[in-house]
């Protein structure tokens, strides 16, 4: 579904992302790993078509990120690290504004936003709510919502679990193990290892813009913890 | 602790010059005392404005009636003062960001209030002093002054500040009040901005001719000494009269310590109340658009949220449908102006004066200038969805001509009406207005791609102070006048008509570059902002 090959980019003279190659297959879900500044969020964003990059190719279900963004993205939902929505919007024009760019029909986005709305924990009435007056796991939640609504194949996230209770952050799990088994992957960057360890078919750890190790999570942390192995790799 | 808290007060007035807002850093050294020279021009240029108004009262009105002096220019030094103040104390007293911070501090609420009443009382005499040290110049220069009442002058600083930041608080308490309650902030503030420029617009005409005249009064009327009884006693306080300045004073303070202790008593209710609406709406209906009228209804929203981008960007909408309406209504006395013009254009029937007059009023509406910076943080939205640059370009161009067009296109009509342009010289002017119009979108929408500020801190940055906006602003003016005054040169061979048709031409030659210019290279511009 995901496919990086030899991703390389720069900023100025420092190589965030240095040759980075991965996929992440239909039904799998994929941890990213690295400390801060590891190139993680560079590479989420290369690979949801917001920053460019200087070499390598990034493809989403056959479709080249740089050659054919719009096509590419029609295909995947992205949620930042810190999602910044609009907040001159009420939450229910946010979601109907991102399912217009989609086309989602009306009875779509109806059941879709009552099925994650209620799931996540967000009444009709705080989704009609206006965005300034979220609170961070509330907007959070209505990111997810929109990422959902337009049944991407893939769902790229950076640091998602941030800022969610525990019922919203359990529902997450449970969603993201849904959207696996109909066929759709996932990419998360992550620091919470207990969850990627528990969650992911496959892990990538990311270490000062190199891919330092990748594969199934069972082959790659073999007999001892994920935890054990990202410190051992780290150090 | 009221050290600390000082220290905490004066550092947030120091950062006033010290800190670059747009960029949200410190300025370098050498920056800030430009700042601050720049600050401290100012409030020369002002202070001579009020002396020499001063003077003009102290010339005028007699010596039975000098309590008039400090009547009028008090009253003026309380307009200033308040007018800087209640913003003041809106900002930092009632909605500072850090009340609740400091509130969770082991520290007396009575002590937080002290220190900003304080540095509100600071910021106030620094208002009052542009027209109360003028004020007290030119008495000594033109009228001379007694010991006392160059005591009471100099004790009427303290004064009037108690007085201004007694109705500083009241009103910043009223005004947080409603902003608490009323839902469409932004409607009411664009609202009360225009009313307050209507009104700065109408004293600026009317204010110095009625100040005049109430200084050449021989008899006070019975409404100064019952309505603005107070402002009587401050006239004659600073004449010396120690009554006056018992009366003035004592109310003065009393209003001051009645506002100080209400707040000391009531500032954690206040500022601990519940901020905002609960998260509960109504419950909203699900609409469908198509994805084009999905991004421009985007664009109309965070139009109509932000009254800065409304009054920064839009004002000319405003303006450009007032003058039409005014050109239609006097149209006759226009008509007999442009006609005492043909001595100097004996080939233009008018229409090569009103046009450009028409293209600057189109100028200053600005909307395409800061719309890609505004996107911020935000940004990140439309680069991840299926939506191409040129689809987003297209929403905002849209959104600057719908504001501008229909009342550019009104003004030229009305212009047209004015000069009794005949059918095809209004014809060009309908198409010329249109073209520069297209023009003003795509230029803005350009220069801000070129210049793009995404990372501000305020709003204000990417409105007011990006150079897209200054450029875009000043370039559209500097291109009218220059094309205007090319004209001059021609005047005597040239019909109107003909030079619009190349004006016209020539916007419509530009509209075209532009949009090239932003289909081949502005998308990559708007692609490589991260």
């Amino acid at each position: 579904m995901l496919e990086i090959k030899h991703l390389t980019k720069t900023y100025g003279s420092k190589k965030a992302v240095d040759d980075v190659s991965f996929s992440v297959g239909a039904g799998e879900i994929c941890a990213f790993i690295g400390h801060n500044g590891a190139g993680k969020t560079t590479t989420l964003k290369c690979a949801v078509g917001i920053l460019g990059f200087d070499s390598g190719e990034i493809s989403i279900d056959g479709v080249s990120v740089s050659k054919d963004p719009i096509e590419a993205k029609k295909r995947i939902a992205y949620i930042p690290d810190n999602p910044d929505l609009y907040d001159y919007m009420t939450g229910l024009q946010y979601l109907d504004f991102i399912a217009d760019v989609f086309s989602i029909s009306e009875e779509e986005r109806k059941e879709h936003i009552a099925r994650y709305g209620e799931a996540l924990g967000l009444s009709k009435e705080e989704i009609a709510a206006p965005v300034s007056s979220y609170s961070h796991g509330m907007k959070q939640k209505l990111a997810l919502i929109s990422a959902l609504i337009h049944s991407p194949k893939l769902i790229l996230l950076d640091e998602p679990f941030v800022g969610l209770d525990p019922k919203a952050s359990y529902v997450l799990k449970e969603i993201m193990r849904e959207f696996c088994a109909q066929g759709g992957a996932i990419l998360f960057s992550t620091h919470i290892l207990e969850v990627a360890e528990k969650l992911c078919d496959r892990v990538a750890i990311i270490k000062q813009g190199k891919l330092v190790t990748y594969g199934k999570m069972e082959e790659v942390k073999g007999d001892s913890s994920l935890e054990d192995v990202f410190l051992e790799l780290e150090a | 602790m009221l050290k600390a808290l000082f220290k905490k007060q004066f550092r947030e007035l120091a950062a006033l010059f010290l800190m670059d807002r747009r960029k949200g850093k410190a300025r370098s050294r050498a920056a800030a005392a430009v700042f601050i020279a720049f600050f401290a021009v100012m409030l020369v240029g002002l202070a001579f404005t009020f002396f020499t108004l001063a003077k003009g009262i102290l010339l005028s009105v007699s010596d039975e009636m000098m309590f008039l002096y400090y009547f009028v220019m008090g009253l003026i030094a309380v307009a200033i003062g308040l007018f800087g103040s209640v913003f003041n104390a809106y900002a930092t007293v009632f909605e500072a960001k850090d009340n609740e911070f400091l509130l969770s501090l082991p520290i007396p609420p009575r002590k937080i209030v002290f220190v900003r009443v304080t540095s509100l009382s600071l910021l106030s005499i620094l208002y009052e002093s542009v027209v109360l040290v003028p004020t007290f110049v030119a008495r000594m220069m033109y009228r001379g002054v007694t010991l006392l009442g160059a005591i009471n002058s100099f004790l009427l600083f303290f004064v009037l500040t108690a007085l201004v930041v007694a109705l500083s608080l009241a009103l910043a308490f009223v005004v947080a009040a409603i902003a608490r309650k009323v839902k469409r902030k932004s409607l009411v503030s664009v609202v009360l901005s225009v009313l307050l420029f209507a009104l700065y617009y109408f004293a600026y005409f009317r204010a110095q001719n009625a100040i005049m005249r109430l200084s050449q009064m021989t008899v006070v009327p019975k409404a100064i000494k019952t309505w603005l009884f107070l402002f009587y006693h401050m006239g004659w306080a600073a004449e010396g009269k120690a009554a006056s300045m018992a009366i003035f004073s004592g109310i003065s303070f009393g209003a001051f310590f009645l506002a100080y202790f209400a707040l000391s008593r009531f500032f954690i209710r206040f500022t601990t109340s519940k901020k905002s609406f609960s998260v509960q709406g109504k419950k909203g209906k699900i609409r469908v658009r198509k994805k084009g009228v999905a991004l421009f209804s985007r664009e109309i929203k965070r139009f109509l949220s932000s009254p800065n981008y409304i009054l920064n960007c839009a004002f000319g909408t405003l303006l450009m449908l007032a003058a039409g309406v005014f050109l239609f209504v006097k149209a006759k006395s226009l008509y007999a102006l442009i006609d005492s013009l043909r001595a100097v254009l004996p080939k233009s029937g008018g229409a090569i004066v009103a046009m450009p007059i028409v293209f600057l009023a189109a100028a200053m509406n600005d909307l395409t200038a800061p719309s890609v910076s505004l996107e911020g943080n935000k940004l990140w939205i439309v680069r991840s969805l299926p939506v191409s640059s040129e689809e987003v370009f297209r929403a905002k161009i849209l959104l600057h001509l719908v504001l501008t067009l229909f009342p550019a296109l009104f003004l030229a009509a009305a212009g047209c009406y004015a000069i009794r342009a005949d059918a095809l010289t209004a014809l060009i002017s309908i198409f010329g207005t249109a073209a520069f119009v297209l023009f003003s979108a795509l230029f803005g929408l350009t220069l801000n791609l070129v210049k793009p500020s995404l990372d501000w801190t305020s709003e204000n940055a990417a409105l007011k102070q990006s150079p897209s906006v200054l450029i875009s602003i000043f370039g559209e003016y500097f291109i009218v006048m220059a094309l205007a005054a090319l004209y001059l040169p021609f005047a005597k061979v040239l019909r109107d008509e003909t030079y619009l048709a190349i004006l016209l031409f020539l916007f419509a030659a530009a509209d075209g570059a532009l949009a090239l210019w932003l289909k081949k290279v502005g998308t990559k511009k708007f692609e490589s902002l991260g």
